[in-house]
């Protein structure tokens, strides 16, 4: 205990070189912190949200962007596939489920998922409750009723009973397609993903809305995914559709599906969690250099503790070796020295895990509102280790000082 | 009972020569006795009292408590043995300037008897307001004169009731007046512990107030 006060005192007597050397280490590990945290919820925001899609099909094109525009609900679509193909996977003996959903269309920014009734039976995994669930009002029946995400009624302040006109697009500022109301018919409850951005409705409000659409569009309505698809609207878009959510039977018949698809000239089938990963792992690299950086620069820190804390004890010597002539041994003033090493940094690692912590809650709220990915903070092993290592090198970045100068002689420095 | 023998301290100039620091053949100190070290500036009286401290080791000679010869020691035994038997006062007080008079007294308490509980701070109030400091517990090093200040540091010295106290110099930083209460202080509460007192001055007046005077000379330098 009177290691502690001597300790705490000598750091007292000089608060602005000892402040500004806890803020270096607590910067370098918030620095590290939210790196290892916004990496660790990316990937576990990014996973969760593919958990309800097992396979998606869709057009040919880039396997990013069908899961980007489907899973997330950002990007733009491929294009249409034929809606018969629905019913053809409905047919095949590996399939459990087999959902279209269309989009194209938004209201102020918020995507309208054009899809069947079958959506809200669909369950993230057998004996689970289904993913989309009806919080207030009912599942949509008749086109043009339309059920939003808890996040998009929240913003919009659609409740049931009031009515709106979607626009053409997929961002806000299309044309506005306002022969065709939609009236609000339901609620989901909070899916903690970018569904709950979006606004359901049936495919044939979607193949209406554009049936009736005789006013050339303007070029920026929409992106050109959309714009490709929907040029053939007149033609086909009541047998089209953008993806089919496919649920197979079990994993070996989603291997076999897959495998079938291989061979498939009109459309392709993702693995959603397989495209994340994928996406993760090259995003990884990048993650790997962010953590080397953080890392040196919290050597770097720990230096700067080792050095300050032995210029200090330096500087006291005539200090140290009153209190050697008072009673205290060689050990006392090692304890001394490295309570005073340890203080320094263990308070900026436990204010830099915090501040760590506290910049990652507003970055996360920040990408949460954007994305609608679930951010969340899981205290994972690497974080623990992390902290341990912080917390086990500080205390050898203060056993360097306090061995060194507890060991210089009372007669000496005394002067 | 405190005995030296032929005890020599040397250094080694850069120059090749030898310096004395101290050398004292005899010396001995009884328990309770009070004895002046006078002797002019580079006589070896702050060496002697850090020899006996064991802060530094001799180059010759023997130095001796209760019989046994504190110099062969080892650092570690040194230590617990000037924690428990020896407190020291330096001409300049020493105290420690970022801990208060009361927390600088228990420094000494704690890193020297070992213990601090509640006597203890019952006997750090007694000894700071027998010296006048009672209502001063609290305040730092800096806010205090020299006179008190010294008066902190002969607390500390005392506090853990040491059979030895070595005083350097203690009164030359002091005023007359100041210099007369300290002294008065320190000869009382030495002779009421029992603790030897061994006090190196130059200054006259403090020697004529001790009934033993050791006197020292300037050792000398021995070319290489």
């Amino acid at each position: 205990m009177i290691h502690l006060l001597i300790a705490w005192r000598n750091l007292e007597a000089k608060p602005l070189q000892n402040l500004l050397t806890v803020a270096v280490v607590a910067t370098s590990l918030a620095m590290t912190v939210v790196v290892m945290l916004l990496a660790a919820s990316i990937h576990y925001g990014l996973v969760r949200a593919t958990e309800p899609f097992d396979l998606i099909v869709g057009a040919k094109g880039s396997p990013n962007q069908l899961v980007l525009n489907t899973v997330f609900l950002q990007d733009v679509p491929i294009g249409n596939i034929d809606y018969a193909i629905a019913g053809e996977l409905a047919q095949n003996p590996l399939v459990a489920s087999a959902v279209a959903v269309g989009f194209g269309d938004n209201y102020r920014g918020y995507r309208m998922v054009g899809t069947e009734a079958a959506l809200f039976a669909h369950t993230v995994a057998s004996g689970r409750p289904p993913w989309l669930q009806v919080a207030d009002g009912r599942p949509f029946q008749n086109p043009f009723e339309a059920v939003l995400g808890a996040k998009a009624a929240r913003e919009t302040g659609l409740k049931p009973g009031d009515s709106f006109v979607s626009s053409h697009g997929v961002v806000a500022g299309g044309e506005i397609h306002g022969d065709k109301k939609y009236t609000v018919v339901g609620i989901l409850k909070p899916v903690d993903g970018p569904y709950d951005r979006a606004i359901l409705t049936s495919l044939q409000s979607i193949w209406q809305a554009h049936s009736h659409d005789s006013a050339p569009r303007p070029e920026t309505s929409a992106p050109s995914g959309v714009q490709d698809a929907d040029e053939d609207h007149d033609h086909d878009h009541d047998h089209g559709t953008t993806v089919i959510l496919v649920k197979p039977k079990g994993y070996a018949e989603a291997m076999r599906l897959y495998q079938q698809f291989q061979k498939e000239r009109r459309v392709q089938m993702v693995f959603p969690s397989q495209v994340v990963v994928n996406l993760f792992a090259a995003l990884g690299e990048g993650q790997k250099v962010l953590n080397i950086i953080a890392y040196a620069v919290f050597a770097m820190a720990l230096l700067l503790v080792s050095f300050s804390v032995y210029w200090s004890a330096l500087s006291r010597a005539r200090d140290r070796a009153v209190l050697r002539a008072v009673g205290a041994s060689q050990g006392d003033i090692f304890r001394i020295i490295l309570a005073e090493g340890v203080l320094i940094v263990w308070s900026g690692a436990v204010i830099g895990w915090l501040a760590g912590h506290g910049v990652f809650a507003v970055l996360a709220g920040f990408l949460q509102q954007k994305t609608g990915i679930l951010f969340a903070s899981p205290f994972t092993a690497s974080e623990a280790y992390t902290m341990a290592g912080a917390l086990g090198i500080g205390l050898l970045a203060a056993v360097i000082p306090a061995w060194f100068t507890a060991r210089s002689g009372i007669a000496t420095d005394l002067g | 009972m405190l005995t030296i023998r032929n005890i020599r301290k040397e250094y080694r100039h850069p120059n090749g020569e030898t310096i004395v620091a101290a050398a004292v053949r005899e010396f001995g100190a009884a328990q309770g006795e009070q004895i002046v070290l006078a002797g002019p500036s580079g006589s070896g009286k702050t060496t002697l009292l850090h020899l006996i401290a064991g802060f530094t080791e001799p180059t010759a000679g023997e130095i001796l408590w209760d019989g046994e010869r504190i110099d062969a020691w080892a650092g570690r035994r040194r230590d617990t043995w000037r924690g428990g038997n020896v407190g020291y006062i330096f001409q300049n007080f020493n105290l420690l300037p970022g801990l208060d008079v009361r927390e600088n007294v228990m420094v000494a308490a704690a890193l020297g008897n070992r213990k601090f509980g509640s006597e203890e701070r019952r006997r750090i109030s007694d000894l700071l307001a027998r010296v006048g400091l009672g209502d001063r517990a609290g305040h730092k090093p800096s806010q205090l004169s020299m006179g008190e200040q010294q008066r902190v540091a002969v607390v500390r010295a005392l506090i853990n009731t040491p059979r030895l106290i070595l005083a350097d110099e203690p009164t030359a930083s002091l005023d007359r007046d100041n210099a007369d209460i300290v002294l008065g202080l320190l000869q009382t509460l030495c002779r009421e512990q029992g603790s030897i007192l061994i006090l190196a001055t130059h200054d006259h007046e403090v020697r004529a107030r001790f009934p033993r005077v050791h006197e020292m000379t300037r050792p000398g330098r021995i070319p290489a």
